[in-house]
């Protein structure tokens, strides 16, 4: 166990940067697939779901101070389940993070740099990331605090400079097909909002003071991510039309592309997308570190001994996927059936032995 | 004053210091002095002055100093002339330096304030090489040392590192003791404490920690001691020494200790709970711990109104990114988006660089070495000369290039305006750091355009949120967060409003009670 340490509000901020990661640009698509008119009740719906769950794991964490869900799930669970839990819970947010890494540099290519080789994009992220997680947590933490400004003003100034071509028109009508899409949306979000469980997971164990704060902070960490990710999608669909989000891979990189400021400011899409490049490094450090963790816990070494092999391990599986559909429908695949039932181990089983062995113990002192 | 020096005195035989083998103090008078010669050399400003001790000149002492460091007049009329003529040599011998005939030399006209016996012969030679004045009695097996120094210093002037145009002109000096008395004048608490080392085997520098007790973190000082006791350095000379010996990170280009030299700015810095550290023979004195905006801040904002201060803080921050980013955006947009560009510039730009040899990044390069180059010839220089440097650097590089269609006369506004807004930062050394940085930058975005610059952005922020110093986050109060603290950063509040010390730095927050604020005073009549 390291003596590294970060605040609530750290936690917070890391929370909101883990929820909004590079969804904020993949999922209005996704979500306008599934839900398309109902993707707002369908997002807010899922990521109350993931709040949820993220409570049961805080709980855990309380209950455990000072330890990963790796550790204490190993006591819940035995020795042996404990352990294939945490390989089941690596190979997902490893293959999430392999995703993620892709994601990275496929943006850029989409941006416009049709001649550079992914692996250039890819490869620098990781190697920030790998950088930024040898100087530990509390730098990555305050490197979160700091980048999660111009993040969330970009988000807020593009939905800005965009809302006077809202048509409302185009959000309507709701609830026309029923209540399904809205279910099929949510979880959706429900399965990528639950990605940041394993990380609070994690960062229980390094929190200054942990204490029932941590419950207030982690809800306004996914408050406040939720709030990003509806405001564009709201206005990517009120802009544009159900149908052309369904059509577009990054919905939000369209919208930017329509931004005009003061008549002779256009084009920002460039200086906007280098903005998110802050979110793809965020997405990409934070799984790392989610992986790397999990791997060094159950191999019982030191996560900064492994990183940068296990960074370029993933940098070399990254480059296996044939396009960005693939990347899309695999991220779609993980999320419902890897990190979802994965995620859904702390309320069903983790909490409910927790409960059950507290009491059994209560039971034997009395 | 007597009795302190009279119970000095009193105490009984010490250890010799230093790493040299003891040399203690003979009785017999010839003996000291051949191993003074021996360790000292022929020297020509050692003086060595023999003199009869009594009236009846039955007995011979021996004065010893260094001419230029010690006072002479002093020496003479205060030290010499009561030795010669009001000293009893029988009682010396007998009762040595001890008791009552110390009292009786005081008496009878020593009226050198500052005196100490001392047992060890290396001791003593170390205090005249500090220019104190030895005196050696034959058949006393102790030597004297009175505190004489006294040498030419240079006058106290205005700063040259960060002159102001209100508050307080006086910069500190070379010599140690006037720059802890300019400080004293400042701050008159007995809570103000100088703590004193000598380090370095040879210069044998006198350094100075400075604190307020009750303010400072006591674990702030206890790790500053820590870290000046590991020092084994053959000399210090400057204050640069200890900054690269102590840091925190050894690799940084950031200076993670703030330096100045104007007093008012290191009071200012103990009252809010840092620590100085002064080293003799130089101005510049550290403070720590320091962060990162402190060094866009300058000892003006705190004395003009504080909307001026705010706003010019404001700007320096745009200096700031200026001089870091300016060169690497234009070539990052002009070389891989220059769509985003409104269509009348690029059109400007593009006619500038028609006929132009070189492409847009190699340029960058060209001129920022230049700009680099000139700028290292005018500090260097005499002022005459580098005044003279920098027309012809503007006469040739600027105008004649453009003319000769070498450059484009937009990398010329590229290069000036960086060069002036790295001008705006008020730290020379926390603006150098960036030179390096900026070319690292300029490197990136001609590979990678504004992918480039934003992983050599990121790459940078990532370095700053991993420094510490002396423990306190680099970053702070930003990262980590702590919003009472922001009160005097990117902004600056009115003093009114300053009622508490920054929370990373000391646990006594209350600067002061609240409701300071003056009144305001609306249509009251004066008859």
């Amino acid at each position: 166990m390291t003596s590294e340490k970060i605040s609530h509000r750290q936690f917070s901020i890391l929370i909101t940067a883990t929820i909004i990661n590079t969804v904020f640009l993949t999922l209005p698509r996704r979500i306008a697939i599934a839900a398309e008119w109902d993707s707002p009740f369908a997002l807010l719906l899922g990521y109350f779901g993931a709040w949820l769950v993220g409570v049961f794991v805080i709980w855990l964490g309380l209950k455990h101070p000072g330890e990963t869900f790796v550790s204490y799930s190993k006591k819940l669970l035995g020795p042996y389940l404990g352990w294939l839990f945490g390989l089941v819970t690596l190979l997902a947010v490893t293959y999430i993070n392999i995703l993620d890494i892709r994601f990275a540099g496929a943006t850029y290519i989409v941006a416009g740099y049709t001649e550079t080789p992914i692996i250039i994009f890819s490869g620098a992220t990781v190697l920030l990331a790998v950088w930024m997680l040898k100087e530990g947590i509390e730098a990555l933490a305050r490197v979160a605090e700091i980048l999660i400004v111009p993040l969330i003003l970009s988000i807020v100034l593009v939905s800005l400079a965009v809302s006077p071509k809202v048509e409302l028109n185009n959000l309507l009508p709701v609830l026309s097909f029923g209540i399904e899409p809205i279910i099929r949306g949510a979880a959706m979000a429900f399965a990528t909002g639950l990605e940041h469980v394993f990380f609070v997971g994690l960062l229980t164990a390094r929190i200054q003071e942990l204490d029932t704060g941590a419950y207030k902070y982690h809800a306004l960490g996914i408050f406040w991510g939720m709030m990003m990710i509806l405001v564009l999608l709201v206005v990517t669909i009120g802009v544009f039309s159900v149908d052309d989000v369904k059509r577009f891979w990054l919905p939000p990189f369209q919208l930017a592309k329509i931004v005009e400021i003061a008549v002779f400011l256009t084009g920002i899409e460039i200086l906007l997308l280098a903005i998110w490049t802050v979110a793809s490094l965020l997405d990409v450090v934070i799984f790392l570190y989610v992986s790397v963790s999990i791997l060094s816990q159950l191999l019982n070494i030191k996560y900064r001994d492994i990183i940068l092999a296990w960074g370029y391990l993933l940098v070399s599986l990254a480059m296996a996927p044939r396009d960005n559909h693939q990347v899309e429908q695999e991220f779609v695949m993980t999320t419902m059936y890897g990190i979802l039932p994965a995620a859904l181990v702390f309320p069903i089983i983790l909490f409910p032995i927790k409960v059950i062995k507290d009491r059994l113990k209560k039971k034997t002192a009395t | 004053m007597l009795f302190s020096m009279f119970k000095r005195v009193k105490q009984e035989k010490r250890e010799c210091r230093g790493d040299e083998p003891a040399l203690p103090v003979s009785s017999k008078l010839q003996k000291n002095l051949e191993e003074v010669q021996r360790k000292l050399g022929n020297s020509t400003d050692v003086v060595i002055r023999n003199f009869p001790v009594g009236k009846d000149e039955s007995s011979q002492g021996v004065m010893i100093f260094v001419d230029g460091l010690a006072d002479k007049e002093m020496i003479h009329e205060q030290i010499l002339e009561p030795l010669i003529y009001g000293t009893d040599p029988a009682e010396i011998v007998s009762k040595g330096l001890m008791g009552s005939t110390v009292k009786k030399l005081q008496n009878t006209g020593i009226l050198v304030a500052d005196t100490d016996e001392v047992k060890c012969l290396n001791e003593a030679i170390e205090k005249v090489l500090e220019g104190q004045t030895l005196v050696l009695l034959d058949g006393v097996p102790a030597a004297w040392i009175l505190d004489t120094r006294g040498w030419q210093t240079r006058g106290i002037h205005e700063s040259t590192e960060s002159p102001i145009i209100r508050g307080p002109k006086e910069a500190f000096v070379e010599t140690l003791r006037l720059n802890t008395a300019m400080l004293r004048r400042k701050i008159h608490s007995p809570d103000l404490r100088i703590e004193e080392k000598t380090i370095g085997k040879v210069t044998k520098t006198s350094v100075a920690v400075c604190y307020i007790e009750g303010i400072v973190d006591p674990q702030v000082v206890k790790e500053v001691w820590r870290r000046l006791n590991k020092i084994k350095i053959d000399g210090i000379l400057d204050t640069g020494y200890i900054e690269e010996l102590i840091q925190d990170h050894p690799f940084t280009p950031f200076p993670l200790f703030n330096h100045t030299d104007r007093p008012d700015k290191v009071a200012a810095n103990l009252l809010e709970g840092r620590v100085a550290i002064m080293v003799d023979g130089s101005p510049a004195v550290l403070t720590a711990p320091a962060m990162f905006v402190e060094f866009l801040q300058a000892s003006e904002d705190y004395y003009e109104r504080f909307y001026v201060a705010a706003l010019l803080r404001w700007v320096r921050m745009l200096a700031l990114f200026i001089s870091l980013a300016l060169p690497a955006i234009y070539v990052g947009i002009s070389g891989y988006h220059v769509e985003t560009l409104p269509a009348a510039l690029m059109i400007s730009i593009a006619a500038g660089r028609s006929g132009t040899p070189f492409p847009v990044a190699v340029e960058a390069v060209i001129m920022g070495v230049a700009f680099e180059i000139l700028r290292e010839a005018g500090l260097r220089l005499p002022k005459q000369i580098g005044q003279a440097v920098s027309i012809v650097g503007v006469l040739v590089i600027g105008q004649a290039a453009v003319e000769a269609g070498v450059v484009s006369p937009i990398m010329i506004i590229v290069t000036a305006l960086t060069a002036v807004a790295s001008f705006s930062i008020p730290n020379y050394s926390f603006a150098s750091a960036f030179i390096p940085l900026r070319l690292a930058l300029l490197f990136m975005a001609a590979f990678f355009g504004v992918f480039g610059i934003m992983v050599g952005g990121v790459a940078i922020l990532v370095h700053l949120a991993s420094l510490r110093s002396v423990g306190v986050p680099y970053l702070a109060p930003y990262a980590p967060m702590q919003f009472s603290d922001m009160k005097d950063t990117v902004i600056r509040v009115p003093w009114w409003f300053m009622h508490r010390r920054p929370v990373h730095l000391t646990d006594n927050e209350m600067r002061q009670p609240r409701g300071q604020k003056p009144e305001e005073t609306k249509g009251e009549k004066r008859s």
